[in-house]
């Protein structure tokens, strides 16, 4: 044994080349698995974090009924999934927190709004309702002034509409109100009954408006208080939470960042936060060149949302800010915008403290109100309006934008929008109407106006709105406003209809994957094998689905109340996809280093062999036997597999010591998801040393087998054949 | 002892043909050969007369197509490949042309290797015998040195070291001087002499009339067969032990071999 080793090591030292190469191989490799594996256990644990703890919880629960796979991240198809519909929330969390594995259940629904984004007649009629509402006379006539600027352009906006459209009565009606709202004398009417008024232009002229884009709005419905408490990342960011028992909706910081800003600010945003993580400079990088342009060409999007008041103020500190003289508004902003490198950080500091507050930051802000547009699963159009509490963000994943996917709102808004509640009862309708004193209602005027619970609200006749605007049309918006205002108790909340639950287990089913799965399994049982435990009604067979699945001869599964799936299997194949794909590059890489190295270690060692022909005929003629040749190759495979699997091990170890310490920061928006935060800090694992280890040794021997078989046949004559 | 018993070879009707493209070659055809303890026999004829073939056979390392091949009094025909190459070492030690020594291993280490594979053989024992036998060999300056820092002399020296120290009933040369200048392969030859006198059996082939004539035994061979196996005449022997004699006088007088090497070399 002694002497094979100091062969093997001897032989190693002799054409050390030939080792250096496959030393090198052999240590990356290895490095490689340890590194590696300690890097893809943090990217699931990350994951796991930035699934779990944000969106899935352990496991998702939905309906038996359900027609579609439930995929919590879809890929960007609108068509929204069938997931069927859990019929009561409270006995299904009574049923599955009987199970002591089980720690809580979160209520949810998913959900896509199509929402509008407002026109700038409407954004500032708000305002002046605000204004009033809130008796600051002072911002009043300014406002004014700059609802009067732009009714005046409006007349330019209805020229454009009439070239599409030519519906000569309506565009007769339309000019006519336009023409009455550009008059002096509604303005004196306005001095006078200014409510009655801004009923009128509310009514009448800011569906002319035109509309600035629209929005897709993605949402979980979830009892808001439920689901701030059991996902561990969610926090605050600005403004409130939804309070209990009232309905409303957060944002998501991401989205609202991303989607929700103004887009000038936006731009601004963004080239600050390329300066500072990739040390990109705005006169080398043509993206940044770019937003500086955007910003600079479309000036507009700020100066029009000035009054005459804030122009006046603006015009001050930018004559002042830029030295200047010029006295349009337009050049002097454009001309602000016009960053460079020097003067980024300052004019973006100025941006903030003097631009944004004067403008709309954000194109909903909080307490403000967004009509949301969605169809039941019937196809009626379905709108709520629902009020903007606050700004959520998952802590670490601010800057992820699969993180930040979802806004939040209140589960009974959900239901309404989705068509699951039985939303007013025809008594309430009744009683709606006599209350508001409506007479007659046009159906789409009343849609808007019962902010989204027109479906309910049955036409009456086809009247043009006209007749009953005035104080008829306060009272509905009062009664709308009321049942949007409506409260009602966590009994409501939790008796009604879910579309999926998130089930969060103890720490102590986390333990091994098997005991996860025996949970899932239990909740499963209790949910269907025991028809006592819960009353959700099985789903219906499709009996042409059956016959499919009958000539193609595939299994039919039994029919179940409910599914209970992991959160791996409910995040849908797009994330999977992501968690396998980093998996599978991992192993392809390590797997190609190694099978490079085999190929070396085989070409290099067949090499030798045949130099070494005599040598080892000679050893056999000495009377060595076969074993003993094997042996030798075999020795000196594991000399080098021990000696550069240390070397990997060891650099590995240090590197995965050096990457806990500092972190690996997320320098991409997709890496803070996969890191589950803003780094990744891999770990250092005995069980991946040994893995490791393992790994080297059988690649070596594996690769060392075919030359010592063929070494091991060399007979003894070939001693004799004299080399020349 | 009898006498089939105190023969350590003994070859009966031995054939061995194989393969040469599409043609059989018959390398032995029908040698009957016998060799006695402590003989020192040489086997001798041009190339391809098939006397490496028979150094072949004794040595265990091919297999005769038919007849009889017995050494140490056991059929290496009926024996399998792990008894053949545990009688290799038991029983045989090898001297080749060119050296074959183990380039990774040093001259001790050279030495060692056979004795490593042996089981019987102590570490106290083995040091010793190694020792013994390179200082024996006049290398015991030259130790630690690789067999690329040797001269062929030298080299061979090592070689003859290394097949002894197994203690081998037969040791097989197979043109051990083919590979050294005249006065070197003289040398190696008195060595080889010299060790045949503590009764190891010496076999060697050549077709150099100068190691014929220190031979005891010349069998000649030719085509395959043997065409003339006689003891050496009286006066072949008288002049082996005179040139054994210089030899030894060489030994004495130089400080080693390299020297006389060196003057062969000039020539």
């Amino acid at each position: 044994m002694g002497m094979l080793l100091r062969l093997a090591l001897r032989n190693l030292r002799l054409h050390w080349v030939r080792t250096l190469i496959v030393g090198m191989l052999l240590t990356l490799g290895t490095w490689l698995v340890v590194v590696g594996q300690g890097a893809l256990d943090a990217i699931k644990a990350g994951m796991q974090r930035s699934v779990v703890d944000t969106l899935s919880g352990h496991l998702q629960i939905y309906s038996g009924a359900a027609k579609d796979d439930l995929e919590l991240y879809q890929s960007a198809a609108l068509a929204v999934p069938d997931l069927g519909e859990i019929k009561d929330f409270g006995a299904l969390k009574k049923a599955v927190t009987q199970i002591p594995e089980v720690s809580s259940i979160v209520p949810m629904g998913l959900g896509r709004s199509l929402v509008w984004g407002d026109s700038p007649i409407e954004t500032k009629l708000e305002e002046l309702r605000n204004a009033i509402r809130d008796q600051k006379t002072e911002r009043v006539p300014a406002v004014v002034a700059h609802v009067r600027a732009i009714l005046k352009s409006m007349n330019g906006d209805l020229d454009k509409l009439e070239k599409v459209a030519a519906n000569t009565k309506e565009t007769t009606q339309q000019r006519e109100d336009l023409a009455r709202a550009n008059s002096e004398e509604f303005w004196k009417t306005f001095e006078a009954t200014p409510l009655d008024a801004l009923e009128f232009l509310e009514n009448r002229i800011s569906p002319l408006g035109v509309q600035s884009g629209f929005y897709f709005f993605n949402y979980v419905g979830t009892d808001p208080q439920a689901f701030a408490t059991n996902f561990k990342l969610f926090r605050m960011q600005a403004g409130e939470m939804i309070p209990p028992g009232q309905r409303g909706f957060m944002f998501n910081s991401n989205y609202y960042e991303k989607f929700v800003k103004h887009r000038t600010a936006r731009r601004l945003d963004e080239i600050k936060e390329a300066r500072e993580l990739t040390g990109a400079t705005i006169a080398q990088d043509d993206t940044l060149k770019r937003m500086v342009d955007h910003n600079r060409s479309q000036v507009s999007q700020i100066t029009e949302q000035f009054d005459p008041q804030r122009s006046l103020e603006v015009k001050a500190i930018l004559q002042k800010e830029l030295g200047s003289t010029e006295e349009d508004i337009g050049k002097l902003v454009a001309s602000f915008l016009t960053v460079d490198d020097a003067n980024f950080d300052r004019r973006y500091e100025v941006f903030y403290k003097e631009i944004a507050p004067r403008i709309r930051l954000y194109a909903y802000m909080v307490g403000d109100e967004i009509a949301l547009y969605g169809q039941t699963k019937n196809g009626y159009p379905r709108a709520v309006n629902v009020k903007v509490w606050g700004v959520f963000r998952y802590d670490g994943l601010e800057k992820s934008g699969l993180a930040g996917i979802y806004n939040i709102m209140d589960l009974m808004s959900f239901r309404d929008l989705s068509g699951m509640s039985e939303l007013v009862t025809p008594e309430e309708v009744a009683k709606l109407k006599a209350d508001s004193g409506i007479k007659a209602l046009d159906r789409d005027k009343a849609e808007d106006s019962l902010f989204g619970e027109g479906e309910v609200v049955e036409a009456i006749d086809n009247k043009p709105i006209g007749d009953v605007m005035g104080d008829s049309l306060t009272g509905l918006r009062r009664a709308a406003q009321a049942a949007q205002d409506a409260k009602f108790t966590q009994a409501q909340l939790e008796s009604g209809p879910i579309v999926n639950a998130a089930v969060f287990l103890k720490d102590d089913a986390l333990l091994t994957p098997e005991r996860f799965e025996a949970t899932r399994l239990a909740i499963d049982t209790a949910l269907n094998g025991n028809p006592g435990a819960w009353k959700q009604p099985l789903p219906v067979a499709d009996p042409d689905d059956i016959a499919r699945k009958t000539a193609a001869g595939e299994a039919i599964a039994p029919l179940k109340a409910a599914r209970v799936v992991s959160w791996e299997s409910a995040q849908g194949p797009l994330v999977a996809g992501l968690s396998s794909g980093i998996t599978i590059f991992f192993y392809g890489l390590v797997g190609l280093i190694f099978f490079v190295a085999f190929i070396v270690i085989l070409n290099s060692l067949l090499m030798s062999t045949m130099e070494r022909v005599q040598e080892i005929g000679t050893i056999r003629a000495m009377g060595a036997q076969r074993g003993f040749v094997l042996r030798m190759f075999a020795i000196e495979g594991a000399a080098m597999a021990v000696l550069f699997g240390a070397l990997g091990i060891g650099l590995g170890a240090l590197t995965l010591a050096g990457l806990g310490a500092s972190g690996i920061k997320a320098s991409s928006e997709i890496l803070f998801f996969i890191f589950g935060g803003r780094e990744l800090r891999p770990v250092l694992d005995g069980g991946h040393l040994a893995v490791a280890f393992l790994v080297i040794t059988a690649v070596t021997l594996v690769s060392i087998l075919i030359p010592a078989i063929a070494a091991a046949r060399i007979p003894p004559i070939a001693a004799m054949q004299a080399k020349e | 002892m009898s006498q089939v018993n105190d023969a350590v070879v003994a070859l009966t009707g031995v054939y061995k043909d194989y393969p040469l493209g599409k043609t059989i070659v018959h390398a032995v055809r029908g040698v009957d050969l016998s060799l006695a303890r402590g003989e020192f026999a040489v086997l001798a004829g041009p190339s391809g007369s098939g006397k490496t073939t028979v150094l072949n056979l004794i040595g265990c390392v091919d297999i005769a197509t038919r007849g009889v091949v017995e050494i140490a009094g056991r059929d290496t025909k009926r024996l399998s490949e792990s008894a053949r190459t545990r009688l290799r070492l038991e029983t045989l030690g090898f001297i080749f042309q060119s050296f074959n020594l183990i380039p990774v291993l040093d001259l001790y280490q050279n030495v060692e290797f056979p004795l490593l594979l042996r089981k019987d053989v102590g570490k106290a024992e083995r040091a010793k015998r190694v020792k013994d036998l390179i200082d024996r060999v006049g290398l015991s300056g030259q130790m630690k040195q690789r067999p690329g820092e040797l001269s062929g002399g030298q080299r061979q020296r090592v070689a003859i070291a290394r097949a002894l120290v197994t203690r081998p009933a037969i040791v097989l040369a197979d043109e051990p001087t083919a590979n050294l200048d005249s006065a070197t392969g003289g040398s190696i030859l008195d060595l080889m002499r010299e060790m045949n006198r503590d009764g190891t059996t010496f076999l060697f082939s050549t077709h150099d009339p100068v190691v014929m004539q220190a031979a005891m035994r010349v069998i000649k061979i030719a085509d395959g067969v043997i065409v003339d196996d006689g003891r050496a005449s009286a006066a072949a022997k008288a002049k082996a032990a005179e040139g054994d004699t210089e030899a030894k006088a060489a030994d004495a007088g130089n400080v080693n071999l390299s020297t006389s090497l060196e003057a062969a070399a000039a020539h």
